[in-house]
């Protein structure tokens, strides 16, 4: 029994130190993604605020900005990478998958015939 | 169900207007659906009796095309649909083990918002003429009728819409968390997995449908021009919309068919379904292609030669799954001691039945041919053997599986086969004609053709097969009222069941399960058996169970919306407001009104474990 416990402690220890340094990580990431998603929204603002950017090429920039926010968005703050969000992510890529066979088909179908 | 009252029992009519319970509210949309699948059939009656001769008068042209279109639209969404939700909530959540739905509040909103549809839209009768534009609504048909039927028609759909999009997302949930110990995915029965599958179908489908009706309804009401070529409209709009919503449709329909034959000819085979991780596969196939084939509903819409290559393509590739699954029915069979009661009889004709209106589909599938086969009566008939032949076969062959389940009453057999023959015979003389009908060049949707063009005795034929059917759900109906007679209370598991649902005593009990089941593999009640076991092992000790309340709310939520359709339809802005008001109070009131619902106690489970009630 006293070796059991001895054997086990330094596991545990070491379990709970693993933890603090991920919570860590992630607050770094919080962080990051927190200054960089204030940045990305400035940056759109910009873009279409001033004369010196094209609005053709802002509107396509402004549209790359945001899928690089929706990705902040669901993997830094709502925890997609963690364990136990498979479902969402399958009901997210499927859905987003048909979503894009649709507007595509329509799109070509209608507007280039 | 219990001596001890924990709390208080509503009395009839109040409990079914109240009731959260799964297992009742499959019984209510049963009901509602059984209704409207009587008033479709109705509408179809007078169709082949205006079509039994040439020239016939009995209907106007006019009534016709409102016939025409309410036979397609109520058997589709308020018939076909409902009792698919009929089955799903009866037998999914005693299926995977568990006492309810994930959400039994939003359950009974989902039944009601449905049924308000349904009335709304038949209640277009009464008040100046139903829609005519036919059940796909194309425009401009639909946006330049004359009359407010149209409008009935896409607010009826709007609002049963709202209430079968609720429904599949709780059963979406319902499957991925409320599964029994041990029940894996590669477990679940396969009518959990193809109504899974169709609760992902509709997740998907709906939200094309619901923003289709929101278009043309602006077009109606405030001269939007989506669809107006003449203000840079594209009337193929409205076509691609709602083609990328009705084909997932058809197969929303036909999967939990599907999964219902599988388990009536692996129950009746007394063999495990024949290529189970197969069949898995090819549902959710089939599934996945059903978004990607669309436009073969409109080869002759002038799409060009490469989309309908790519889309005949796509749609040929699904007979493969299809294929695949009407095997392994075939291999399930093969050296099992088949036992035909009178599930098992409709679930073997649906098989050649089913084979025979997928091969008409590859047929329409050639974009060349299809400019043949459109809108003739070839059409009409491969659609018929798909939907009737498939749909309906597969729901009849669950109706007479999962009866003692849900009503805790056998349907008599003979009488049972009666209906199976009289309907199937019926059915192969109504639509076979129908194909050569098509052929000889009879466009579907016209009230009447002249004499002299080989189209009479076809047409006959096809009516009197349409009596024949009429007269085997006649039978249907006196059967289920002789099952009201206490002599046909099923024994205990009437047909040596092989799934979870069997291994609940008669009647089933408010929550399901005494103690939720350990589930050791496929078929898992089979497994016990085999294993010498009469019941399940536990996988918890008894406790108190935890039940939701009853509640009117769903109700009114679904009156208010109704309410504010009339407002809609008569442009009266305050019989809209009145009616929203009622939906969003409901909503208010249920978001601030703490419901903790209540416990059934140990006591009272230990009870009836005793007695052998649960």
């Amino acid at each position: 029994m006293a070796d059991h416990t001895k054997t086990e402690q330094p596991v545990h220890r070491n379990e709970a130190l693993h933890r603090k340094i991920a919570i860590k990580e992630e607050r770094k990431y919080h962080n990051v993604s927190f200054i960089m998603m204030i940045l990305l929204t400035l940056i759109a603002f910009y873009a279409i605020w001033s004369d010196k950017v094209s609005s053709s090429f802002a509107i396509l920039f402004i549209l790359v900005l945001a899928v690089i926010q929706v990705f902040f968005q669901l993997y830094i703050w709502m925890h997609l990478s963690h364990k136990g969000h498979d479902f969402p992510l399958w009901g997210m890529i499927s859905g987003i998958l048909i979503a894009a066979i649709t507007v595509a088909g329509i799109a070509g179908l209608i507007w280039t015939s | 169900m219990s001596t001890l009252a924990s709390h208080s029992k509503k009395s009839g009519l109040m409990d079914w207007l109240t009731t959260v319970d799964h297992k009742k509210i499959g019984i209510l949309y049963l009901v509602a659906g059984g209704l409207f699948f009587i008033i479709g059939g109705i509408e179809a009656m007078f169709m082949r009796i205006q079509l039994f001769k040439p020239e016939n008068d009995f209907v106007s042209a006019d009534m016709f095309n409102q016939l025409l279109t309410m036979h397609g639209t109520t058997m589709i969404f308020f018939a076909a649909m409902p009792l698919i939700f009929a089955f799903m909530n009866a037998v999914v959540p005693l299926q995977i083990g568990a006492r309810d739905v994930a959400f039994p509040f939003v359950n009974a909103l989902g039944f009601w918002l449905f049924f308000f549809g349904g009335v709304m839209l038949n209640a277009s009768w009464l008040l100046g003429g139903a829609p005519d534009a036919g059940w796909t609504g194309y425009a401009p048909l639909s946006t330049t009728s004359l009359g407010s039927g149209v409008d009935f028609y896409v607010l009826g759909l709007q609002i049963s819409g709202a209430g079968t999009l609720i429904g599949g997302i709780n059963f979406l949930v319902t499957i991925i968390n409320m599964r029994a110990p041990g029940m894996s995915f590669m477990r679940m029965p396969l009518f959990t997995w193809t109504s899974f599958v169709t609760s992902g179908l509709i997740l998907f489908a709906f939200p094309p449908l619901t923003i289709g009706l929101f278009m043309l309804m602006f077009e109606r009401v405030f001269d939007a021009n989506f669809f107006n070529p003449d203000n840079g409209g594209n009337i193929l709009i409205w076509e691609h919309i709602f083609w990328i919503f009705g084909h997932p449709e058809v197969y929303i329909l036909i999967l939990p068919s599907f999964g219902a034959i599988s388990e009536v000819v692996s129950t009746f085979s007394k063999k495990r379904l024949f290529g189970y991780s197969a069949m898995v596969f090819a549902t959710v196939l089939i599934g996945f292609l059903g978004f990607m084939v669309w436009v073969h509903h409109m080869f002759t819409a002038g799409l060009g030669p490469i989309a309908n290559s790519i889309f005949a393509v796509a749609t040929m590739a699904i007979a493969v799954p299809t294929g695949v699954k009407i095997f392994n029915w075939l291999f399930t069979m093969w050296g099992g001691k088949i036992v035909f009661s009178t599930a098992m009889l409709w679930a073997v004709g649906f098989i050649p039945t089913f084979v025979m209106g997928g091969v008409t589909g590859v047929m329409l599938a050639i974009p060349s041919a299809d400019y043949q086969f459109h809108d003739s009566y070839f059409v009409v008939a491969h659609f018929h053997y798909v939907i009737v032949g498939g749909v309906v076969l597969g729901l009849f062959a669950g109706l007479y599986y999962w009866y003692p389940r849900m009503f805790n009453r056998v349907l008599n057999e003979t009488l049972g086969k009666i209906h199976f023959w009289t309907f199937f015979i019926g059915f192969h003389l109504t639509f076979f004609p129908q194909h050569f009908l098509g052929l000889m060049g009879m466009p579907r949707r016209v009230f009447t053709y002249l004499s002299g063009q080989d189209l009479d005795d076809l047409n006959l034929i096809s009516t009197v097969g349409a009596l024949l059917m009429a007269v085997g759900t006649i039978v249907l109906f006196i059967n289920v009222i002789i099952s009201t007679s206490k002599k046909y209370a099923p024994s205990e598991d009437p047909w040596n069941g092989r799934t979870l649902e069997w291994a609940i005593p008669f009647p089933t009990p408010e929550y399901n399960f005494a103690q939720t089941p350990l589930v050791r593999g496929l078929d898992p009640f089979w497994l016990e058996k085999m294993a010498g076991n009469k019941k399940m092992t536990p996988a918890e000790p008894v406790g108190d169970i935890h039940m939701p309340n009853g509640s009117i709310l769903p109700l009114f939520m679904s009156i208010g919306l109704f309410v504010a359709a009339f407002g809609a339809i008569y442009k009266s802005i305050l019989v809209g407001v009145i009616g929203l008001a009622i939906t969003f109070l409901c909503m208010f009131l249920r978001s601030v009104i703490d419901d903790h619902g209540y416990h059934i106690h140990k006591k009272e489970v230990e009870e009836d474990m005793k007695e052998g009630r649960s």
